[in-house]
């Protein structure tokens, strides 16, 4: 009977029972929406670090990110080749440059030169065209979500990187940056002569290690015996990216703040609810209270209740969020929903919730049974 | 009178307010309610009927003085052991009926059944028993707000019977009711105290009541001033 009269209160009252909903709601869409975006956010940054297949990272000293960074001295490669353990080492040249649009606007790219015979680094999510074209005359990759930056529309069109034709030859789908700069994949070469590097320079070396090596030796020993770089393993180059682009530039603060507020304003609205309907029914408890009802008796009417609030707002609240996450699937907003975060959004909420009950059960702990008596 | 009595109170006072506006309801009540009797409880207004009543259901704890039901004493006891003591012995049927306006007659009578955590095997059914009992069997599925006074009066009663305790509290249960329905009213608790294994203890203004009761307790200014046994009507 405690369900019964629960959910018979909990419909009763229309109003109080929109007001919560839309209350819980708010708060799960917000919460869901901004630690989606938090997870979109550190897989966009990670996603060229995600899609090699490194195991050990040569990077500049400081190096923060892959998107960011300055160039190698030259030559690392054959000295990670040198080193024992070390089954591969491939350069990769990484930098900023500037996309000249047909409207003779700037566009600023991050172009990445990777060598094609090797399984690297190398576009993904083809749509259109294929890896193999890279090596036609002047040829990029872009991905769709940025054609509109570059002011092309598809395959064949061209634009001008550093005062040099560039034309696209494949389109890949949802490789998205942190920064909104748009990737352009080319081979290392090309990449090479548009940074005006020398012919053993790049940005990183990725390493593989043999197969009866130890990552963590091959990177002490890679670390001691070359000079001016950072040794780092796939992780920590992962950690480092999350932190700089989340953490140093506030983004990530951001997002999570967004999160904290919808947490809050959920429990405000789920006890302002949940405390005035309870007052709304305090002869009903009394008279529970005077009918011999325990005290956990009547807690339970309220915590029944409350787990009601946090199922139906919760499974309103993430339909909402899926479909923005569906509605803004092609845009550069990257949100990231993982089976993961919707259980944990359902425990917060289911938490927020019980916790929001408090004042509540508060509230009718103290009721005096007297009540039920006109005196 | 030979048999135990259900309910034994000795010297009872209650003050009631906070001082300094402290009022003595209640002034040194010694009473025992027999089983298989209906007692009414008369007097003026302010008199401390509703006061004595709540200190029998033990909503309200004496000042002074000591209660017992079926012999034990409610000293030092907690509000969840009371509780407890409420939901074993005591029924409770009030002015204002206090029924649970988002549940049917059928579903009031179930929660109080619930409460007491009688093990029965149909509650349902059982439910429906008690209020076919009150001549309710037409009403099971309504919601109070759509029965009369003195058919939610009637569901009150079917409620507080509901588990069998042996002691029934009614604080005015036909005041807010007519002629007619205060009489059913009346007739009914008149038939269910007459089972030996319980009490009723009724307060009331109403004088038309009187020929129902087996005895007749007055109170006045917190003080019990006569206690009068007559043959029933
Ligand atoms: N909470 C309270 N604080 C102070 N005084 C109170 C309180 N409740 C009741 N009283 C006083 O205690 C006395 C007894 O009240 P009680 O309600 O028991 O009277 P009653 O006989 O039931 O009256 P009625 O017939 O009007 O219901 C009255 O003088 C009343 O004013
Ligand atoms: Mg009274």
């Amino acid at each position: 009977m405690v369900y019964t009269l629960a959910l018979r209160n909990f419909i009763h009252d229309r109003i109080s029972l929109i007001v919560t909903l839309v209350g819980i709601v708010f708060s799960v869409v917000l919460m869901a929406i901004q630690i989606g975006l938090y997870y979109g956010s550190q897989q966009v940054i990670t996603g060229m670090i995600d899609h090699s297949n490194a195991q050990l990272w040569i990077t500049p000293i400081g190096a923060q990110s892959f998107d960011d960074s300055a160039f190698l001295k030259g030559g690392e490669k054959y000295a990670a080749l040198s080193r024992p353990g070390v089954a591969s080492a491939t350069d990769v040249a990484v930098n900023i440059m500037a996309w000249k649009r047909a409207d003779g606007g700037q566009q600023a790219v991050v172009l990445v030169g990777t060598d094609s015979d090797d399984k690297s680094l190398m576009a993904w999510n083809l749509i259109e065209g294929s890896v193999a074209d890279m090596y036609k005359p002047n040829a990029v990759i872009a991905d769709k979500a940025y054609l509109a930056d570059l002011q092309v529309k598809g395959v064949g069109e061209s634009g001008e990187v550093n005062g040099r034709k560039a034309v696209i030859v494949a389109i890949t789908d949802h490789i998205r940056s942190f920064t909104t700069l748009p990737y352009l994949f080319t081979t290392l070469s090309r990449a090479r002569e548009f940074m005006q590097l020398g012919p053993n320079q790049s940005g990183f070396v990725i390493v593989r290690v043999k197969p009866d090596a130890s990552v963590a030796a091959v990177r002490a020993d890679l670390q001691k015996n070359l000079r001016d770089v950072d040794v780092l393993t796939n992780e920590e180059f992962r950690d480092r990216s999350v932190h700089h682009w989340l953490f140093a530039t506030g983004a990530g603060a951001a997002l999570i703040a967004g999160a904290v507020l919808g947490l809050i304003v959920g429990v405000v609205v789920v006890a302002q609810t949940l405390y005035a309907s309870t007052k709304d029914h305090l002869n009903e408890f009394a008279t529970l209270r005077a009918l011999g009802a325990s005290a956990g008796y009547i807690h339970r009417v309220i915590l029944v209740q409350a787990v009601l609030s946090a199922i139906i707002g919760y499974l309103i609240g993430m339909a909402e969020a899926f479909a923005v996450n569906w509605a803004t699937r092609d845009t550069q907003l990257v949100m990231l929903i993982t089976p993961g975060l919707a259980l944990a959004l359902f425990l917060i909420t289911l938490t927020m919730c019980i916790f929001s009950a408090i004042a509540a059960i508060v509230k009718v702990t103290r009721i005096d049974p007297a009540m039920v008596f006109s005196r | 009178m030979n048999a135990p009595p259900m309910l034994e109170a000795r010297g009872i006072t209650r003050l009631l307010g906070e001082p300094p506006v402290q009022v003595q309801a209640l002034k040194g009540v010694t009473l025992s309610l027999q089983p298989g009797e209906l007692t009414l409880l008369m007097g003026p207004s302010g008199s401390g009927k509703t006061t004595l009543l709540s200190i029998f259901g033990c909503i309200l704890a004496p000042t002074e003085g000591e209660l017992k039901i079926a012999g034990k004493s409610t000293k030092g006891m907690t509000a969840e052991q009371l509780a407890e003591l409420r939901r074993s012995s005591i029924g409770f049927i009030f002015q204002a009926y206090n029924l649970f306006p988002t549940l049917t007659a059928e579903e009031n009578v179930m929660l109080a059944l619930d409460v007491r955590r009688k093990a029965v095997t149909n509650p349902r059914q059982t439910a429906r028993e008690a209020l076919i009992n009150v001549g309710l069997g037409h009403r099971l599925k309504s919601y109070p707000s759509k029965l009369s006074g003195g058919e939610r009066q009637r569901v009150s009663i079917a409620r507080s019977l509901i588990g069998d305790p042996s002691i029934i509290l009614a604080d005015e249960p036909t005041a807010a009711l007519d002629g007619v329905n205060g009489k059913a009213v009346m007739e009914l608790l008149s038939k269910i105290s007459l089972d030996t294994s319980r009490s009723v203890f009724v307060v009331t203004h109403d004088s038309r009541i009187l020929p129902f009761a087996d005895r007749i307790v007055r109170i006045e200014d917190g003080n019990i001033v006569s206690d009068v046994r007559q043959k029933r009507a």
